[in-house]
This record gives C-alpha cells, sequence and structure tokens, in this order.
C-alpha cells in the first residue's frame, strides 16, 4: 500500500507527519515500511528519520535529454531554430546556440535537421538512494541536480524503485513524502498512490494551497483525508477548514516545542517525545487510519 | 506507407557535442526509435489468425505460461501473449517491456502495442486511466485479475484454458 | 533599479511573509512604488496579504495539435515520434490525443505527411497583475493540474521584466525549491534574500540552497525567520553563517506575526511594533543602504 503525504503548501508538517507514520506502522502495527522522499529539490526526510547508518544504493538518474549539434555537418539553415516551441535555439553567425535553460530536451529540433546534424544525449538530472537508518526505515531519496528540472521525471522513477525495493523486501508499505505545491512533482508523487494524506494549517494560505491540491487529486481519482496540524495556532479557523475541505478528517495535532526540539536530535517525535501533546494527537489520527482501513 | 523521414533502426552511437557544462552525456547506444530520438520503441507483434483469442498480460519474469502476474502493468519488465483456441493454449511467448523505460506516456505506449498487436483481452490487476483509454476505445475487454499468479492459472480460473 | 529576490529552498520557512513586508518598508523607506513580482505559480498568496484581487493580464499557452480527421490517413508517423506518447491510434477508429500527456513540443505536426495536423493552444496559467497601493503586484498562476509551471513562471518574469524599468526596486517572491525556475530567477536579480528557519532541516536546505546561490557570485543576505524558535538549532546555523561569512538578519519567532498573517495582513502595516515587524525594518533599512538607495 502507497501513502502519500502533501499539502499544497510548504512548512505544514508533511516530513512530520510522513516520517511519524513510518515510526507508527513500524511500532505500533508491526509492518516493514519503505520511506520515499520525493521533495527532490530539498529532500530532508533521511534527517528527520535519523540519518543515514548504511547507504545501500546510489544510482545516477539520466532524466533529460539534450541536444548535441554536429557542427561539421550543420549548414546554418536555422530550421532548428524556427520549430523549437521553447524558444531554447537562436541563430548566430557561427551557426545555433542551444540556451540549455530552456530546452526540454523534446527533439523537435533533431527530427527536423534534414541533415541530421542532432543528436540527443541523456543528460544526468538527479541522483536516486536508499539508506537504512536507526529506526529500521529504509529511506529512498530522489535528489535533483541544482538548477535542472524536470523533477517529476525523477519523482516517478524515484517511486517505481522504492515499490521495487519494498517488493525485493516483501515489505508492503510505502510511505511517500512529497514535495510542497501542486506542480508536476507532486502530481507525480501522488499518481498510482492508494491513499493521500493532506497536511493542513489552519490559516486561509495553507486552505487554499490543499484545496488546490485536492483539486488534483479528485482528477487522478486518489482518496485523500486530511491531518490539521499546528491547529491551536488559529483554533477558530480549524471548523472553516474542515469545512472546506470536505474529506474526513484523521485529526487535530496541537504545535509543540517538542516537534522542533525531535528534529534538532534527529530522531522522530514518536521516539524522542511519545508522551508529548503532538505525539498524542498524532498517534490518534494514526489510529483513526488504521480503523479505516483495516476493519 | 513512405513517411519521407529517417527509418526504423538503431540510434547513432556517437556522444558527440557540447557539454554545455552539463557535464558528461552518454551516447545514445539505445536508440531502437525512429530517427535520431532515442525513443524507447518496440514493435508490435503480427496479429494472430482469425478463430484465435490473443490474451495478454504483464508479468515480472519471462516464463510464457508460467509467468507470473505483476502488480503494475504498463512498467512490469515483460509483456506475455497467450493465444487461445478452442479452450487450449496453442501459442504463448513473453517479450520484454523496453517500452518500461520510457519518460512518459508508458501505458500509452502499451497499450498502444498490445492494440496494434490484435490483443483482445488483458489481464491485469489495476490498470492507470491512460492505458485504460486506449484499451475501451479499442474495444479490448480487461479482466481484473490477482498479481503474482502463473498467467495459466489465471486463464483456468477464467475458464478461458480447460 | 535593483532586483531583490527572495528564496529559500525548504518551503515554509517564510518567504512571502518576508518578502512582502519588505516589499512595504522599501516602498515606505524611499517614498516610491515597489514592485512585487510573485512567482510562487503553484499556489501565490502575495495577494493574500495585499488584500487584492488581480486581474488577468496574459494568458500563458502551449501546443496543442489540433487534427484534421479527413486529412489523417493513419499512418501512425505521429504517434511513433511523440515523445510522452499523447497519441494513439486505434484501428477503424482513428488518432486519438491525451492533452494531460502533451508537452507541446510541436513535433507532431512537422512530421505529419500529409500535414493534418495544426497549430492549436492549450491554456496552462496565467499572468495576473494587481494595484495594491504602495506595491504594484504581477503574479503567476499555475491552472491546477497542469504540470508546466516553468512555464508560467517565466511568463510572469518576462511580463514584470516587460515593466520593471519604471521601477527602482523590484523583490521578486520565488516558490521554494532549487531547480530550474528558481535558478531563472536567481540570474535575473541583484541581491539574494535566503530565508530560512532555525532547524535542523531548515539548516540542511540552507546548506543545499546556497549550492546553487554561492557560485552565482551576487550579494547574498541571509534572512532567519522565526529567529528564537524554541528547541531550534540556533548554535548550528550560526556557526554555520560564521563559517561561510554569510551576512545574514534575524527576524524574530512572534506570535503578533502569526497573528497578522492568519488575518491576511502585512505585519508591517497592521502591527508595526511587533518585534518582526521591527526586524523586518531593519532589514529594509540594511538592504536600502546596500543599494545606496536616498530616503525620501
Amino acid at each position: 500500500m502507497e501513502i502519500v503525504v502533501a499539502s499544497g503548501k510548504g512548512g505544514t508538517g508533511k516530513t512530520f507527519v510522513a516520517s511519524n507514520l513510518c515510526v507508527y506502522l513500524k511500532r505500533n502495527l508491526s509492518e516493514e515500511v519503505v520511506a520515499v522522499d520525493a521533495d527532490v529539490e530539498a529532500p530532508d526526510l533521511l534527517m528527520a528519520l535519523g540519518g543515514s547508518t548504511r547507504e545501500v544504493v546510489r544510482e545516477e538518474f539520466y532524466g533529460s535529454y539534450i541536444p548535441a549539434i554536429d557542427m561539421s555537418i550543420c549548414f546554418n539553415c536555422g530550421r532548428c531554430a524556427e520549430v523549437c516551441e521553447f524558444d531554447a535555439i537562436h541563430m548566430a553567425p557561427e551557426g545555433p546556440v542551444i540556451d540549455y535553460s530552456k530546452c526540454e530536451g523534446l527533439g523537435t529540433c533533431a527530427v527536423v535537421c534534414s541533415v541530421k546534424a542532432i543528436t540527443l544525449i541523456e543528460d544526468k538530472t538527479g541522483d536516486i538512494y536508499a539508506s537504512e537508518t536507526p529506526f529500521g526505515i529504509t529511506v529512498v531519496t530522489g535528489d535533483l541536480e541544482l538548477g535542472k528540472g524536470n523533477s517529476g521525471r525523477l519523482v516517478y522513477e524515484l517511486k517505481e524503485r522504492a515499490y521495487r525495493i519494498a517488493s525485493e523486501k516483501r515489505v508492503e508499505f510505502r510511505v511517500v513524502d512529497a514535495a510542497p505545491g501542486i506542480g508536476c512533482p507532486v502530481v507525480s508523487s501522488i499518481a498510482g498512490s492508494d491513499l493521500l494524506i493532506t497536511v493542513v494549517e489552519p490559516t486561509p494560505q495553507s486552505l487554499k494551497g490543499s484545496l488546490r491540491l485536492l483539486e488534483v487529486a479528485e482528477t487522478l481519482g486518489i482518496k485523500t483525508v486530511a491531518i490539521i496540524n499546528k491547529y491551536n495556532l488559529n483554533p477558530g479557523f480549524t471548523a472553516e477548514v474542515e469545512k472546506k475541505l470536505g474529506v474526513e478528517v484523521l485529526g487535530y495535532v496541537p504545535y509543540d516545542d517538542a516537534v522542533v526540539k525531535a528534529y534538532t536530535s534527529a530522531v522522530p517525535l514518536l521516539e524522542y517525545s511519545p508522551a508529548s501533546k503532538a505525539s498524542e494527537a498524532l498517534v490518534k489520527c494514526f489510529d483513526r487510519f488504521r480503523e479505516g482501513w483495516f476493519r | 506507407m513512405s513517411t519521407g523521414y529517417p527509418p526504423y533502426g538503431g540510434g547513432y552511437g556517437r556522444g558527440r557535442g557540447r557539454g554545455g557544462g552539463y557535464g558528461r552525456g552518454r551516447g545514445m547506444g539505445r536508440g531502437m526509435g525512429l530517427g535520431p530520438f532515442p525513443q524507447q520503441a518496440l514493435e508490435p507483434i503480427p496479429p494472430p489468425p482469425p478463430g484465435v483469442l490473443r490474451v495478454a498480460a504483464s508479468t515480472d519474469d519471462g516464463n510464457g505460461l508460467n509467468a507470473r502476474i505483476s502488480f503494475r502493468f504498463a512498467r512490469a519488465p515483460f509483456l506475455t501473449i497467450v493465444d487461445l483456441k478452442d479452450g487450449k493454449a496453442v501459442d504463448s511467448r513473453s517479450i520484454q517491456n523496453l517500452l518500461a523505460a520510457g519518460a512518459r506516456g508508458v501505458g500509452v505506449a502499451v497499450g498502444q502495442w498490445l492494440v496494434s498487436s490484435g490483443v483482445r483481452l488483458v489481464l491485469a490487476p489495476h490498470l492507470g486511466p491512460n492505458i485504460m483509454m486506449v484499451l475501451s476505445q479499442a474495444g479490448v475487454k480487461v479482466e481484473m485479475v490477482p498479481p503474482g499468479v502463473t498467467i495459466e492459472e489465471a486463464l483456468r480460473r477464467l475458464r478461458l484454458v480447460y | 533599479m535593483t532586483v531583490l529576490t527572495v528564496t529559500g529552498g525548504k518551503g515554509g520557512t517564510g518567504k512571502t511573509v518576508v518578502a512582502v513586508n519588505l516589499a512595504l518598508a522599501l516602498s515606505s523607506l524611499t517614498g516610491e512604488r515597489v514592485l512585487l513580482v510573485d512567482l510562487d505559480a503553484d499556489n501565490p498568496c502575495t495577494y493574500t496579504l495585499l488584500n487584492v484581487e488581480p486581474k488577468t493580464v496574459e494568458e500563458v499557452k502551449s501546443f496543442k495539435p489540433v487534427i484534421d480527421k479527413d486529412a489523417c490517413v493513419r499512418c501512425g508517423t505521429c504517434v511513433k515520434h511523440c515523445p510522452t506518447h499523447a497519441l494513439f491510434l486505434i484501428p477503424n477508429a482513428g488518432l486519438s490525443f491525451i492533452e494531460t500527456l502533451c508537452e507541446g513540443c510541436a513535433m507532431c505536426m512537422y512530421v505529419c505527411p500529409k500535414e493534418a495536423i495544426s497549430r492549436g493552444h492549450r491554456l496552462t496559467g496565467w499572468v495576473k497583475e494587481a494595484d495594491a497601493g504602495d506595491l504594484h503586484l504581477v503574479l503567476g498562476e499555475l491552472r491546477p493540474g497542469d504540470r508546466k509551471y516553468h512555464d508560467v513562471m517565466e511568463a510572469a518574469l518576462n511580463y514584470a521584466k516587460r515593466i520593471w524599468g519604471n521601477y527602482r526596486i523590484v523583490v521578486i517572491d520565488t516558490p521554494p525549491g532549487t531547480g530550474k525556475g528558481i535558478l531563472m530567477a536567481l540570474n535575473s536579480s541583484d541581491i539574494i534574500v535566503a530565508v530560512t528557519e532555525p532547524t535542523s532541516l531548515g539548516l540542511l536546505d540552507l546548506k543545499r540552497l546556497n549550492r546553487l546561490v554561492t557560485p552565482l557570485g551576487k550579494p547574498e543576505i541571509v534572512v532567519v525567520n522565526k529567529y528564537g524558535l524554541p528547541g531550534g538549532a540556533h548554535n548550528k546555523l550560526e556557526r554555520y553563517l560564521q563559517e561561510c561569512g554569510l551576512r545574514w538578519a534575524k527576524v524574530r519567532y512572534d506570535k503578533r506575526l502569526m497573528s497578522a498573517y492568519i488575518r491576511g495582513k502585512p505585519v508591517i502595516r497592521y502591527d508595526p511594533d511587533a518585534p518582526s515587524a521591527l526586524d523586518i525594518q531593519a532589514l529594509a533599512e540594511m538592504l536600502a543602504k546596500e543599494m545606496s538607495l536616498n530616503r525620501s
């Protein structure tokens, strides 16, 4: 079963919920878990789960193509520059010049070139690595090369890799920590999942983000539930949030200094301070999830 | 059906060109697509003769009739085809699913391949929305089967072989 | 004219709050309007803090094929070429197109031997604009479900570039991340304001961000938002900043900032004596000096 934790807006507590859900599944349900860090532009799930004790997989990911022009064949007809929809090729006196920051690597230029002067070369866009952690959870991380695009493709590959690792180890559960927002990497994070948990703060901005996320989840047909995090920062708004979201709310978690302290110690909250208010509330949310799914 | 564009065939091995500060690229040895574009492609197999029902499933191994049905459809490592006539499997083969490594639209690519190869029935635990659309538009039937069983077992349970 | 880009790597550190309040503070200091550019196309929030309703000024479109069914001979050439398999061919039913897979490369149009495919458009998002008193706001907004948010970011940035000659100060608010879109915004800026929080995850992401920012060789100021957060990793963070020789400013962890935020108001106007407001004011003064701007 694949559970994805996303939110539409950053900083609401996705990594917090995702990392502690892993601990809950292992501790309370005695289930092994593979955790997947799909926040490929700012991966921090591994640290949240205690850091790497042993790296078990490391792969380079070639997620894009870039065109290479053989200048000995090119005769400057300019056709490649004409057809590029992304404005990535400009004609200079010495020949076509490619703006790699705009190039999407789709290859229209290569196909229209009448002398076959353009070939497409795979470009490394990131790394995928899997690590074991102190609390027994394998974390598979996707790490996008700085300044690169195509993060959605890396997330897709990352989930596939995590699925294969989980199958090999006969692990039933995968928990995916998505990127913030609703863009391409988030869509790839939630596609194909069995359940989406959206983490919402009781602020209009966070609600707005989650509603946009829910629209996307709906078009993909993914079942969604919500956790309202840091609810005591604006308790008056929580009823509004629950009403507007229109999905089942697993529960409310209060803001708690213990969460920050746990991160500073690189220990998941449920292990660091199981009796804290946030821990108790979070466990109640997860119990509710368990009741709903394993009746 | 001449297209006037570079024909099918092996991609260009030359990895020449400007790195542009993006470091080493790998040359495209695996250009099996059309012309210079290194698209993963898989030629459809010729459709079966009349009177034969072609069934397909994606499998985790390439053991033909004994191949195990995969949980994932479009990105499974093998596509296994079984031709049925009068309740018996008259032919079966497993083909490496070269489409699985594609960037996007793998479901559509596999769906297209199945349709072009004359498959009339697909066995799967679960299918994504894109491949479902392709199959349903082509009138290809889908039967839900659990992952992990062999394709022969699945066909037996469905009373398609006896 | 100086372009300040407020960025951050990690989500939720407070980029938008800092960007909006900073822009307002700079506007008050100089007596001039400031251009604020919101590139968080997934979820633009600047306008919620400014209480304005932006209007669309540009639709961001990408290529979509329009198939002439009569001219199409079902050769399947476009199907074989499409890099994302957005086209498929059903015998006896014809050619079909899946819009959600289309990346807008137009290859199908160019390879069709019968010229049966022509140029159509798909709406990816919008560039919007609003007049917010002391600020002029330009933002990009992605259509939910669409994947091309870089295109929307780029369109919004290009629109802003066309008008930013009229302003002495431009503040760009970026989304979280360290990818292509962020790099595009950073390349357009003169001063980089990196917003972080004093937590271990915040520090991890700041270090990562700086691997992208530092090589650009532009002046950088780190803003430590929520400074004083109980249980935070302040010592580690300050040690890092010192080791890297980075200039930094703090914005104190402040319940009054949170109050203003949830009311959808910028703290610098709503509660100017709040510790966080005073800190942002000080940051604005530091930046104004950096930009050699005269006070009015």
